[in-house]
């Protein structure tokens, strides 16, 4: 029986494909909610545009999961105190690589069926 | 301090619950006010609106879902007890009430649900096809490039004039040319097909940041004189006609005679402008001329550069292009128009207006739906009465009522989405074609969501007025109230009866104008003949004729098989149909030419067809001066043009042209022309847009441009009854010559179809409001008149006459209407306005409409009293008086 404590990260997948794109952006360091935003804008064309309530309804979910905690503002120049900033935490990067690691086996057996001919 | 974003902002969010707010309200308000501020313009502010707004709602029905759920595990949730625990109550009693009505509800839910259901389904194509991104990286620096000509007109760019202007231009990053797309038999797949080509430019591709998902594009060392042979296809061309073969090294196709590497496939959907299956290498072969503008431009805005700075050194370019070639630049300066607006321009109103008659539709559902609930309550009165008396405040008794309004309202909601999502995939196949990306309309979850607060205001609208009215601190329990109307209700009802006639009124205005224009396009004088013509596009460029004179020998020998066939009495040919979208233009000018400078009469922007003796015969142009060509019009002979109308005003004004010699460039540059004719102006594609200039040349002396030719045949009988032999002859004479057959109307039909869309659509809410007001109409006058039965009984025991009666009810009924019919009629006058530029040869006040639509709604709103007003008088007053 797996203790409270330590929640297994498998019983988190499939991760929703939102809440696995602002966990991967949080991978590369701490962030605020509008960041995180533009930074998924502008590298998927076609995500469509992921408004305030959608995104924070993720975020809560997030946090009250124990995937991320709050951060504190970064020291650098950038860091905009007024914001509250977002961390990823161990767990949360344990739930991303699992998920990778799902998601490349999904991959790996489409292209074994043959269903990616034409390169993107 | 919050401004007024904010502050709405900060409103809206009170829908979502305190779970979600807690904590994140700031950063929510925050990352929307950036967000409005990244959007520049007016439509991209209404866009991120639209968006919050939609998200806000959709966020908080997955919330009070969840909770709900959650709920049911965990009891007591206070979230639950706030919304759900509370207002449960009043829903289940909403919809106990309903069930036993049904007629009323199944009326009401149709009629909302057309309402919402129209406003979605208008909502979803401003969407998908005005507020989506065009498929290229930052679209909004795309700009199309026309030229000016000296008289100030907008026509395409002559090559020599396109690459000065991109070499010398530094406020675009880099400019691309298109050749107008053209039609062309194309050999490759399992048999030939007509497809469309448009040769393009070394930096088309780059310019529009696109490159193939299979294969590579064109390259800048192919894309000029005596390059590689390469084509890159349309995606859907691909899978169409070349069976999606991706081996593309041993994938040909030839066009015109000429065989072509396939090196790459666009991907889906992949159009810029228009359709085209196959784009070439434009430079291969441009159009070295000056003075004659085939190509579009298309430019990259460089970074930081705007249309504004662009357009200043344009123009500048532009002069000293003049100055250098003053009699072949006809450049009087560009016209820069963003990608977006030349792609959707035509669009933009139609379908803003289409949004606004929708509103208007379901206002008006809504008041229909408000005065049926009116008109409804009155029986309900009684149980109000007993509610008040029992302790039930009036705060809970208009939830009560609410409830069942929100019931409705889901109800209507569900089949209006029913109804949207039935109605895009009708549109999706009718509007092929006419609205460009029609594929791309679709309902996601920001339509949902709009779906969903429109619901929910739709309850608001027509349920709040009921609600209040009910409970009032009523006539209470007095047995026999009811039958009493009281002064407020009444003109509450003509509020909303007047309000009702006012929308449909101007509704209907709308589409009558709409639909006037329509018959104005329609009867105009077309000076051609459409029915009783068959055509045959023949496409010689496979056909392996020697010389022009086996090719003039080609077309008598046609002519002779086409003019023996049954009922047949005229065959002529031609190079481009009237109503064709493929044509060159050039220059036509009176001598002499001076050495500098531009000839004193010249009309640029000609439209020229090669035809030969009998095609003005075939189409039943009229001859208005001079004579036909004719046999006489040897080769040899000195070359011969007829005009149309409108250019011989414009280059001989007041004077007669047969007899004068022009000059038409570039198409005939050795020699100058004899006027031997001028024919009626047959209209073209471009109508309405304005009239066409066109100079005809005979086929007999230019048999070098008949490449395409369309042979017109006239016939007595129905001319598809001559496809089969008409074929059968076209195989015996030119077995290797692919040919089209059509008749004459149904490429008629096709190009007036955007037309005939737009009126079908505008005809359905005329229609639809129509009928939407009658019943509302119907439904108050029914419950009025039911509701003074008594009195009505009264009068009648006293001696009064019956007529008398039911003239007296009819005219405080009819008031209603009227004013509402000046209110939409004045209502249709201030915006008419906005039609204005839809509207052909019809007055946006025309009084054929404002008399005929104003009579339309009088009548229905007349028999709409007239029925119910008749039936409550015809009982007998002593039943009428025990009636309560």
């Amino acid at each position: 029986m797996p203790s409270d404590a330590t929640p297994n990260p498998l019983s988190f997948l499939p991760l929703h494909p939102l809440e696995f794109r602002i966990l991967m952006i949080l991978m590369a360091g701490p962030s605020h909610g509008y960041a995180v935003v533009q930074e998924i804008e502008a590298r998927e064309r076609g995500v469509g545009k992921i408004y305030p309530a959608n995104l924070y309804r993720r975020i809560r979910d997030l946090l009250a999961r124990g995937l991320l905690e709050d951060a504190d503002t970064p020291r650098s120049g950038e860091g905009d105190p007024r914001r509250r900033y977002f961390r990823i935490t161990e767990l949360g990067k344990a739930v991303v690589s699992f998920e990778t690691r799902r998601l490349q086996d999904l991959l790996d057996e489409a292209r074994a069926r043959g269903l990616m001919t034409a390169k993107g | 301090m919050s401004n007024g974003p904010e502050r709405w902002y900060r409103r809206l969010l009170g829908l979502l619950p305190q779970s979600l707010r807690r904590g994140f309200e700031d950063e929510m308000v925050h990352d929307f006010l950036r967000r409005l501020e990244a959007a520049e313009s007016f439509p991209g502010k209404m866009s991120v609106w639209a968006g919050g707004f939609s998200d806000l709602v959709v966020q908080a029905v997955r919330e009070r879902v969840g909770l709900w759920r959650v709920g049911r595990s965990r009891a007591g949730a206070p979230e639950r007890a706030g919304f759900l625990g509370f207002f449960g109550r009043d829903l289940r009693y909403g919809a106990r009430t309903l069930r036993r009505t049904p007629a009323f509800t199944l009326l009401a839910v149709l009629t909302l649900a057309l309402g919402i259901g129209g406003a979605t389904v208008c909502f979803s194509l401003v969407k998908g096809v005005l507020l989506r991104p065009l498929p290229f990286p930052a679209d909004q620096e795309l700009v199309v490039l026309r030229q000016l000509n000296p008289e100030g007109r907008e026509e395409s760019l002559s090559f020599p004039n396109f690459d000065d202007l991109r070499t010398e231009s530094g406020t675009f990053s880099d400019i691309a040319a298109l050749r107008f797309a053209a039609t062309a038999s194309i050999l490759g797949g399992t048999e030939p097909v007509r497809g469309t080509v448009e040769p393009v430019s070394r930096e088309f591709f780059s310019v529009l940041g696109v490159m193939p998902f299979l294969g590579r594009p064109i390259l800048p060392e192919e894309n000029r004189p005596g390059g590689d042979a390469v084509a890159v296809v349309s995606y859907e061309f691909w899978t169409r006609s070349l069976d999606s073969d991706d081996l593309l090294s041993e994938l040909r196709i030839t066009i015109d005679g000429t065989s072509f590497q396939v090196v790459g496939v666009m991907p889906p959907g992949f159009r810029v402008l228009e359709e085209a299956d196959v784009l070439l290498p434009l430079e291969q072969n441009a159009f070295m001329v000056r003075s004659s503008s085939n190509y579009r431009g298309i430019g990259r805005l460089a970074e930081g550069a705007t249309l504004t700075q662009a357009q200043a050194e344009l123009n500048g370019i532009a002069s000293r292009i003049l100055a250098a070639y003053p009699e072949e630049a006809m450049l009087s300066g560009v016209s820069l128009r963003t990608l977006r607006e030349v792609t959707f321009g035509s669009l933009t109103r139609p379908l803003l207006l289409l949004l606004g008659a929708s509103g208007l539709l379901l206002l008006l559902a809504c008041s229909n739906v408000a005065s049926t609930l009116l008109a409804r309550s009155i029986r309900r009165e009684r149980e109000m009465a007993i509610r008040t008396a029992l302790g039930g405040g009036r705060r809970r008794l208009i939830q009560l009522v609410l409830g069942e309004s929100l019931v409705l309202a889901f109800l209507s909601g569900m089949v209006g989405m029913g109804l949207t999502l039935a109605t895009l995939k009708v549109l999706g196949s009718a509007g092929e074609g006419v609205i460009p990306r029609m594929g791309s309309v679709m309902v996601d979850g920001q339509v949902l969501g709009f779906s969903l607060g429109l619901t929910l205001l739709t309850a608001l609208l027509f349920g709040v007025l009921p609600a209040i009215r009910l409970s009032e601190p009523a006539a209470g329990l007095r047995s026999g109230s009811g039958g009493s109307t009281r002064k407020t209700g009444r003109l509450g009802w003509n509020i909303l009866v007047g309000g009702q006639v006012g929308l449909a009124v101007s509704l209907v205005v709308a589409s009558g104008l709409l639909l006037r224009s329509m018959e104005q396009i329609l009867t105009a004088e077309t000076n051609f003949r459409s029915e009783g013509v068959l055509t045959i596009g023949l496409d010689f460029s496979t056909h392996e004729s020697a010389t022009l004179w086996d090719r003039r020998a080609t077309f008598s020998e046609l002519k002779e098989e086409l003019g023996s066939l049954p009922g047949v009495a005229d065959v002529g040919f031609v190079s481009y149909l009237p109503q064709s979208r493929t044509m060159m233009t050039g220059t036509v000018y009176r001598p002499p030419l001076p050495a500098d400078g531009m000839p004193e009469h010249y009309v640029g922007n000609v439209g020229w067809r090669v035809v030969d003796e009998d095609y003005f015969r075939a189409m039943g142009i009229p001859l208005l001066k001079g004579r036909f060509f004719s046999a006489e019009d040897v080769p040899t002979a000195s070359p011969v043009i007829i005009l149309n109308e409108h250019l011989e005003r414009a280059l001989f004004p007041g004077a007669d042209g047969v007899g004068s010699r022009v000059g038409f460039v570039p198409f005939w540059r050795d020699a100058e022309l004899e006027v031997v004719g001028v024919v009626g102006s047959a209209r073209d594609w471009r109508v309405p847009e304005g009239e066409q200039l066109e100079g005809y040349v005979f086929l007999g002396q230019k048999a070098d441009y008949a490449r395409v030719m369309t042979a017109v045949i006239h016939t007595d009988g129905d001319p598809a009854d001559l496809f089969l032999p008409a074929r059968e002859r076209l195989r015996a004479v030119v077995p290797t010559v692919p040919g089209t057959l059509r008749t004459l109307d149904s490429i008629l039909a096709d190009s007036f179809r955007d037309r005939t869309f737009t009126l079908g659509v505008l005809g359905a809410f005329a229609v639809l409001s129509l009928l939407l007001s009658a019943v509302g109409i119907y439904g108050v006058v029914s419950y009025t008149v039911s509701s003074q039965a008594r009195e009505i009984g009264i009068l009648l025991a006293l001696g009064a006459e019956r007529g008398n009666v039911r003239a007296g009810m009819f005219f405080r009924s009819i008031r209603g209407v009227l004013v509402g019919i000046v209110l939409g009629v004045g209502m249709a006058v201030l915006f008419g306005g906005v039609l204005e530029s839809l509207l052909y040869e019809v007055e946006p006040r025309d009084p054929m409409t404002f008399t005929v639509a104003p009579m339309a709604l009088l009548v229905a709103a007349s028999v709409a009293i007239l029925v119910p007003v008749v039936r409550h008088t015809r009982i007998d007053p002593v039943q009428a008086m025990k009636v309560e």
